[in-house]
């Protein structure tokens, strides 16, 4: 792995969000604006309820979504529509639903991650190089998966397949992993796995993270910082150790699951008041 | 003399003194020679370095993790442990003699005389495994057993489990016919049969595992930097001053781990297509040929004198003529009416067919049989000759027509239902079931919306297919634009023909259009 080399203006930010406001069509804001800055090698966690906007957020940084206002900077390079090659090649994304090619082997689904560099006529046939074969194993072997390289990514495990997603990210060695809610549709022992080894690569390897979770006792966990956001806005940037713990668990983990996130905001329409007309008998 | 406080840190073991612990290779009595290479290592240091066997993993990682110990060797298992809590570093992975390269595999061993060939057979027979912190051993062959079903753990699958204290006895008694299968490490296998304690043709392998990496040699991460290196330099030139031993006996050499790890993921690469798969490409392409050849198709011919009378025939029916257009429309509708009425008569008939011949929706498995077998014979015959043969038995008109293609397509239809009922997402059917809904209602609230938007899809293109089938079934008498179309080729009107063909077109051009507006609107 080759070290990355000092910014120009020597920044130490892998990734630099600065007023970032996106507002869709329809009228939502999503994005109200969110400040985030990422060191090299930091582990990020952005905690939230459903609609906080974290996707958006996470889309914003690759270019999937265009902002409203505001910008993001990736190694000191504005994300826009003319740089996003160059962008979503430092940038590694792991998905909740894993979303790999369930009928191609686990090696393929790992050597999908380099077809941004790689589209010749070969590879349409799936014929990769050697030496990008042999890479494709190490990070298999890295997650875990070596024995695993020639099994149909379908037939595999939950975990081994989240695991085969996170190789399928380094593979493109990123200075930034994105992951959105990694481990949502892993059990807990399952998902601890999961986010201690994404923790354990990125750490060795100086790779930046960014990874939306909405359990509090894995943010705590893992993260060396943790941003809440809510509605749109960061309510909360700190370093992991320096948290109130009590605080962050009430807001996020207790009877309003963040539903009443914020004290001066009115409750939103997802608020509904169940048990209105009773539950008597009716005539 | 070498400074080996130079960073700072304590001497590890005792000032001009190392120890080097070495785990229990429970598989490996006398396996593991490293006597010879570590008084080796002991005179060009200057140190003396003692040898110590640990009773157990744990307590030789405690050593290195407190700085008792220097060097060790753990087990492919405890290394990997031990080395991602940082604790140790690996410097060296010795290479058995002739091998090559420094990974083994495990190995299934029967005797040569043995009925079983495969790995799928060991179910139901006699096994001598390892110890359960063998890799080789156990755990591979534990997971290489577990990806076809076979639990290694679990009395149902074997009628005797044999816990063999190392290869060696493993092997033994795979000879002597107390067992009849045997997971063993390759190193030590052929070992033996290099020294001679397995014949040849006393075993066979009938199943090989994925290479596995041969355990390091390891230095606790605290030890000095510079004695680190030059314990490893030493260790990596030894083999050119003496024999060496370690893991598997006598080595040919020790070498860098990160050469051993290279040597492991080149173990894994395969090439992507196979000669299989060219095979196969070939074989088409060889049939192909054949077929044409028999067929006395020939794509040239087409091209040269084929190709002149193609012109003349298509000139001949130029300009089109629509002079009889009234006539021709009302056939055209005649044809559109049939092609309507036998498929609506399709789906009524195939949605009670397809509900019995869906194994999930049917009463009972009869009545499945039963079901499949009736839509496998009505998709068998051909629309045209349920067609000719309906014209002899109700007369000429469009009611034969009808007929054909409602039962025909009832073929093709219920089948489609079928399967598409099979492959719903069976959560709500099992909720509904199990809050004691009665059968048929089961189907329509659970399985029916399922399959809403494949069952207006399907109709669409059945509908689609038999406007085109229609016009055919004319030619045999049974209505429709298709006898206008028979008549103008009988009298030569080429013209008319033309006029036909382009009313037809027009027509399905239609009705496609039409199709996929309404499948737009389910999905």
């Amino acid at each position: 792995m080759t070290e990355p080399e000092k910014q120009a203006d020597g920044c130490q930010w892998v990734l630099r969000v600065s007023d970032a406001k996106k507002t869709f069509e329809d009228g939502t804001a999503a994005l109200k604006g969110v400040r985030l800055e990422v060191r090299r090698g930091e582990f990020v966690v952005v905690l939230g309820p459903s609609g906080a906007g974290k996707t958006t957020l996470l889309r914003s940084i690759i270019g999937l979504e265009r902002l409203t206002a505001g910008e993001v900077r990736l190694d000191g390079a504005k994300v826009e529509p003319s740089s996003l090659a160059e962008v979503r090649s430092k940038v590694g994304m792991i998905f909740q639903g894993f979303n790999l090619i369930d009928n191609l082997s686990a090696l393929n689904n790992v050597l999908s991650g380099l077809l941004d560099t790689r589209g010749n006529l070969a590879t349409l046939f799936y014929v990769f190089k050697r030496s990008d074969k042999l890479r494709a194993l190490q990070c298999l072997d890295q997650v875990g998966l070596l024995d695993k390289a020639y099994s149909a990514a379908g037939k595999l495990s939950g975990g081994q397949r989240q695991r085969v997603g996170v190789a399928r990210a380094l593979i493109r060695q990123p200075r930034l992993l994105l992951a959105d809610e990694p481990v949502a549709s892993l059990d807990p022992m399952i998902a601890f796995t999961v986010l201690s080894l994404i923790k354990e690569i990125c750490a060795k390897q100086g790779i930046a993270v960014i990874c939306n979770l909405h359990q509090v006792d894995l943010a705590l966990r893992f993260a060396d910082r943790i941003v809440g956001l809510s509605d749109g806005r960061v309510l909360l940037d700190e370093k992991a150790g320096a948290i109130n713990q009590d605080y962050i668990r009430e807001i996020y983990a207790g009877h309003g699951q963040g539903m009443y996130f914020g004290a001066g905001d009115a409750p939103s329409d997802e608020f509904v008041h169940l048990d209105f007309l009773g539950s008597g008998p009716l005539p | 003399m070498m400074d080996i406080t130079e960073d700072g840190s304590p001497p590890p073991s005792g000032i001009g003194a190392l120890t080097m612990v070495v785990a229990p290779a429970s598989d490996h009595i006398g396996g593991l020679d490293l006597q010879s290479l570590m008084d080796y290592v002991s005179r060009e240091i200057g140190m003396p370095i003692n040898l110590v066997r640990c009773e157990n993993y744990g307590e030789a990682i405690a050593a290195l993790a407190s700085g008792a110990a220097a060097l060790g060797w753990l087990g492919p298992q405890a290394y990997v442990e031990a080395a991602r809590e940082g604790r140790v570093e690996p410097f060296a992975v010795g290479v058995p003699l002739g091998g090559g390269s420094p990974n083994y595999q495990s190995l299934f061993v029967v005797r040569d005389d043995s009925a079983i060939t495969t790995l799928a057979e060991v179910r139901g027979r006699r096994i001598a495994v390892g110890d359960p912190h063998s890799t080789s051993g156990y755990n591979v062959p534990r997971r290489e057993l577990a990806d076809i079903g076979i639990r290694i753990d679990s009395g149902s699958d074997f009628i005797k489990i044999v816990q063999a204290s190392n290869h060696d006895e493993a092997l033994r008694m795979v000879i002597d016919g107390v067992v009849d299968v045997a997971p063993v490490s390759s190193v030590n296998y052929y070992e033996n049969v290099r020294t001679g304690a397995i014949q040849r043709g006393q075993l066979r392998i009938i199943h090989k595992s994925p290479d596995i990496p041969g355990a390091p040699l390891v230095y606790a991460a605290s030890l000095a930097p510079a004695l680190k290196r030059r314990i490893k330099d030493i260790v990596l030139g030894a083999h050119e001053h003496m024999e060496i031993g370690g893991y598997g006996g006598a080595l040919e050499r020790y070498v860098d781990p990160a050469e051993a790890r290279l040597k492991l993921l080149e173990a894994y690469i395969r090439p992507q297509w196979t000669w299989k798969t060219y095979l196969s490409i070939f074989s088409l392409l060889g049939v192909i040929w054949l077929v044409s050849f028999d067929l006395e198709v020939d794509p040239l011919a087409l091209m040269t004198s084929a190709g002149n009378y193609f012109a003349d025939v298509i000139g001949r029916m130029m300009p089109p003529d629509f002079t009889d257009l009234p006539n021709l429309l009302l056939a055209m509708l005649e044809t559109v009416e049939i092609a309507l009425l036998g498929t609506v008569l399709a789906i009524s008939i195939s949605i009670p067919v397809a509900l019995s011949a869906a194994r999930n929706t049917a009463p009972n498995y009869a009545i499945y049989l039963v079901a499949r077998l009736v839509t496998v014979f009505f998709r068998a015959i051909p629309e045209f000759i349920l067609a000719m043969i309906l014209v002899i038995a109700i007369g000429f008109g469009a009611m034969p027509g009808v007929l054909a293609l409602g039962f025909h397509t009832m073929g093709f239809l219920a089948k489609f239902y079928a399967d598409a009922a099979e492959d719903v997402d069976s959560g709500p059917v099992d909720a509904l079931n199990s809050m004691g809904a009665p059968r048929m209602q089961v189907v329509a609230f659970a399985i029916v919306p399922q399959i809403i938007a494949p069952f207006i899809g399907y109709n669409l293109y059945i509908l689609d297919r038999n406007i085109r089938m229609a016009t055919m079934l004319g030619i045999v008498g049974a209505g429709g634009i298709g006898y206008e179309l028979q008549a103008a080729f009988r009298m030569f009107e080429y013209q008319r023909v033309s006029a036909i063909i382009i009313l037809i077109f027009v027509t399905i051009f239609a009705i496609d259009m039409i199709s996929s507006r309404i499948r737009a609107k389910f999905h």
